[in-house]
């Protein structure tokens, strides 16, 4: 016990004793924090520490003798009944924090309402029942960044299903990695926000945040809305690509496959899938949009007829033709195309306005599809400000409208004035195309139809009043995007931005997936300055050196008379 | 509220009546003077958000020397008995000296108006996301200053006030910067602890009920527990 008498080394190394012990304390709880979980060691450092500083500080108040004397006692008590105060108080203080923290109001004083969001988004969020993570990968430098974070951050405000992580991938490999393994993903996009709720996920990449054209727009609320409606739906969007005619192929990551289309849609939530015709017989029941990727042999008609009865039955077709192949090889697709009010011609399209030095097949490649040429329909609404590169079309027309029809086929885009469609297709190659009036195909051309099959006309219910009761006789719904080119969705064009989102709104729209939220979006609330040199001269030396000497002056007015 | 008044008076003539109010507004102005510049050339946007994150670094540091006298001075010099004897309630000594210590805060952070004029000067600013960063800034001035009225109640000496003050307002900087993009229990109360995301809120132009009430309620408690440790000098 002679350590509780006064004692020399104790004496002098008691405050090192007590700091020992707060310092294993603290490595404690930061091995805890570190591991995510209180261990072995952990629990050991932290106790051996609580153990020696409180240890250590009763020897001391023992030696002092604070709860000896009258007076010591009396200090001891009133200073436990502030630290006994100060523990209430502090609880009040973080009974108030969690009641804060879960009820509370955030107004937005922003003279734009930069950081509201729009009445269907809230409703959106308010309605929200499943757990949604999002996060950014977003490099904090990059440009609107700050932006992206602040209006995920009112997501999460009007929602408690929201989570947001913020991820700088260049920091945070192995986060990014995690990530990537969760989605089942080895190629996760940086500047990307990922929306993840359940099995599904969703990508929205930056140029779907902003439009980079000047003036800027800031798309985030319009894209995040959606990726969260996207992801919390109960079914993937199941997309089937016909093989086995020469189709390009969905796991070719050549130049000519379309790898790329594949993994946009798959982080568009989608499930993608090869299917042969004559294997399955059928098409599975859960095909939301069947693709057929440019064929090059024909169809038997068997298949045809599969494909024609998915149509009927609800079905959803994307065909994109191959130009190149010779119009004596058809594929088939004609005449069923034509029962959709769609018609596919055997030509080439032309676009005379390219002078190039070597003809041929380079004056009839690229077409640059710009905002004239492209039609109203949702599917390029949001394309108008982008091109996009067709790459020796053959031109698909939509049949003059019809109300005896039972469909609504129109043009989705047209190839630029002066185009026309070369029939003379085999000698192509060999000479220079020239626009023959009498055989080629006088422009407009289109390049592109939708076709959707609509409700009965009156005129076809009211003489025939059976087929507006037989559910047999009723339209099915069948919707139909058919474009002129398959390279334009291959990996050699999908960089361009035109070509990407022009295949995956035709998906959307086909999947029945097309946005009806109304958002529209908002011109970010920049506020630039205009400063002139001279301008910044002036503002720096008034802020560091013409308002400091205020004070200064004061100061000193006030120094020199008091010193008097 | 007279003792209140009287206090305050004291302590305000006591700041402005020497240079130490002066030297700190003019550190001030110049530090913040020169990050809005900075900021405002690099960024080119008409906004105070970018200088104000820095602000609240300088603040971090300049706060404490502003309260670091306050109760230590009394505690040294022994002026503290005849204050306890005085008619004046524990609560109106400590809230005379606070509000004293806030409005040469307040005076203090009043010249960057000015910025607002070059702003106007160079491009349109948005009005409202200022009028809410100022509002930060006064309710986050409170806070800092409990604190640092705080850490002069405990202690004798003016130059330890003002260094553990700063140290403190630092780690509460720091703690919420920190917990940033963490999940997790800890991080999230980390995260209110530290004066980072509140503040960040109120510079977008936001006013938020927690950010508010995080700043008067956290004032709150420390003012409290500052008028327990001078009531606890009387019974000593």
């Amino acid at each position: 016990m002679s350590i509780l008498k006064k004692n020399g080394w104790f004496d002098k190394s008691s405050g090192y004793i007590i700091l020992a012990g707060i310092i294993a304390i603290l490595t404690g709880f930061g091995i805890s924090r570190i591991f995510n979980a209180w261990g072995l060691t952990s629990l050991i450092l932290t106790g051996i520490g609580a153990a020696v500083a409180i240890g250590a500080g009763l020897i001391i108040a023992v030696q002092n003798k604070w709860f000896s004397t009258e007076a010591s006692k009396r200090k001891a008590l009133v200073g436990t009944n502030v630290a006994m105060m100060s523990i209430f108080a502090a609880c009040i203080f973080a009974i108030v924090g969690f009641l804060n923290i879960r009820h509370y109001e955030r107004f937005d004083l922003t003279l734009t309402g930069k950081y509201s969001l729009s009445e269907k988004t809230k409703n959106i969020l308010r309605h929200l029942d499943k757990p949604v993570v999002i996060t950014t990968l977003y490099n904090p430098g990059e440009m609107f960044y700050e932006q992206i974070v602040d209006i995920l951050k009112e997501y999460a405000y009007h929602s408690d299903n929201i989570r947001i992580e913020n991820i700088d991938p260049l920091r945070n490999r192995t986060k990014v990695e995690e990530l990537g393994k969760r989605l089942g993903m080895t190629d996760l996009q940086l500047n990307t926000v990922v929306f993840e709720c359940g099995e599904y996920s969703k990508h929205v990449p930056q140029n779907e945040v902003i439009e980079r054209q000047f003036p800027f727009k800031f798309k985030g609320e319009e894209a995040f809305t959606e990726a969260i409606l996207n992801v919390t739906q109960e079914k993937r969007t199941a997309i089937y690509f016909v093989t086995g005619h020469g189709e390009r192929s969905f796991e070719d990551y050549d130049r000519g496959g379309i790898s790329g289309i594949s993994n946009a849609l798959k982080r568009d939530n989608c499930h993608i899938a090869p299917l042969d015709i004559l294997t399955t017989r059928k098409i599975p029941d859960s095909c939301d949009v069947l693709v057929v990727a440019g064929p090059t042999k024909a169809y038997l008609t068997e298949e045809l007829n599969i494909i024609q009865n998915y149509l009927e039955n609800r079905g959803k077709l994307l065909l994109m033709l191959e130009p190149a192949a010779p119009p004596n090889s058809p594929t088939g697709f004609k005449t069923l195309l034509a029962e959709y009010g769609i018609v596919a011609h055997d030509d080439v399209v032309v676009y005379s306005k390219v002078n190039m030095p070597l003809f041929g097949i380079q004056t009839v490649a690229e077409i640059y599809v710009g905002k004239d040429e492209y039609s109203d329909h949702i599917i390029t609404e949001s394309l108008k400000n982008y091109n996009t590169i067709f790459f020796g079309a053959c031109s698909v027309g939509a049949a003059p409208p019809n109300d005896q029809m039972p469909y609504q086929a129109t043009t989705l885009m047209h190839a630029p004035e002066q185009s026309w469609g070369e029939r003379d297709v085999e000698n192509i190659r060999a000479k220079k195309p020239e626009n023959n009036s009498d055989v080629d195909l006088q422009g407009p051309i289109s390049l592109a139809v939708v076709s959707q099959v609509k409700e009965l006309p009156k005129t076809v219910t009211q003489s025939h009043p059976e087929f507006a009761n037989d559910p047999k006789a009723q339209p099915q719904g069948a919707r139909l995007v058919i474009f002129g080119d398959v390279n334009f969705a291959t990996n050699e064009y999908i960089e361009n931005p035109g070509n990407s989102d022009l295949i995956r709104n035709s998906v959307n729209w086909l999947a029945k997936k097309e946005t009806q939220l109304g958002i529209s979006a908002k011109a970010p609330d920049f506020r630039r300055a205009t400063i002139n040199p001279f301008q910044m001269k002036v503002i720096f030396w008034i802020s560091i050196a013409g308002i400091p000497i205020i004070p200064i002056v004061i100061g000193s007015i006030v120094w020199w008379r008091r010193r008097r | 509220m007279i003792s209140i008044s009287t206090i305050f008076q004291k302590e305000i003539n006591s700041y402005f009546l020497s240079p130490v109010a002066y030297v700190i507004i003019a550190v001030f102005t110049i530090f913040s003077g020169y990050f809005f510049s900075i900021m405002l050339g690099i960024t080119q946007e008409t906004t105070l958000r970018y200088s104000l994150s820095y602000t609240q670094f300088i603040l971090s540091v300049l706060t404490p020397v502003i309260t670091m006298r306050l109760l230590a001075e009394e505690n040294k010099t022994g002026t503290i008995e005849p204050l306890m004897t005085a008619p004046v309630t524990d609560f109106e000594v400590v809230f005379g000296k606070f509000l004293s210590a806030w409005a040469l805060y307040n005076v203090m952070i009043a010249p960057t108006a000015f910025y607002i004029l070059f702003l106007a000067w160079v491009g349109s600013p948005d009005y409202g996301a200022i009028i809410a960063s100022y509002i930060g800034l006064v309710l986050m001035g409170g806070l800092f200053i409990s604190i640092g009225l705080l850490v002069s109640a405990v202690t004798k000496n003016q130059i330890v006030a003002a260094v553990i003050g700063i140290v403190a307002l630092l780690i509460l900087l720091v703690i919420g910067l920190a917990s940033t993009g963490s999940e997790g229990w800890f991080y999230s109360t980390m995260r209110y602890i530290g004066t980072y995301d509140h503040w960040d809120t109120f510079t977008k132009g936001i006013i938020d009920t927690r950010d508010v009430i995080y700043y008067v309620s956290f004032t709150a408690l420390l003012l409290f527990i500052v008028v327990r440790i001078v009531e606890s000098r009387r019974w000593r």
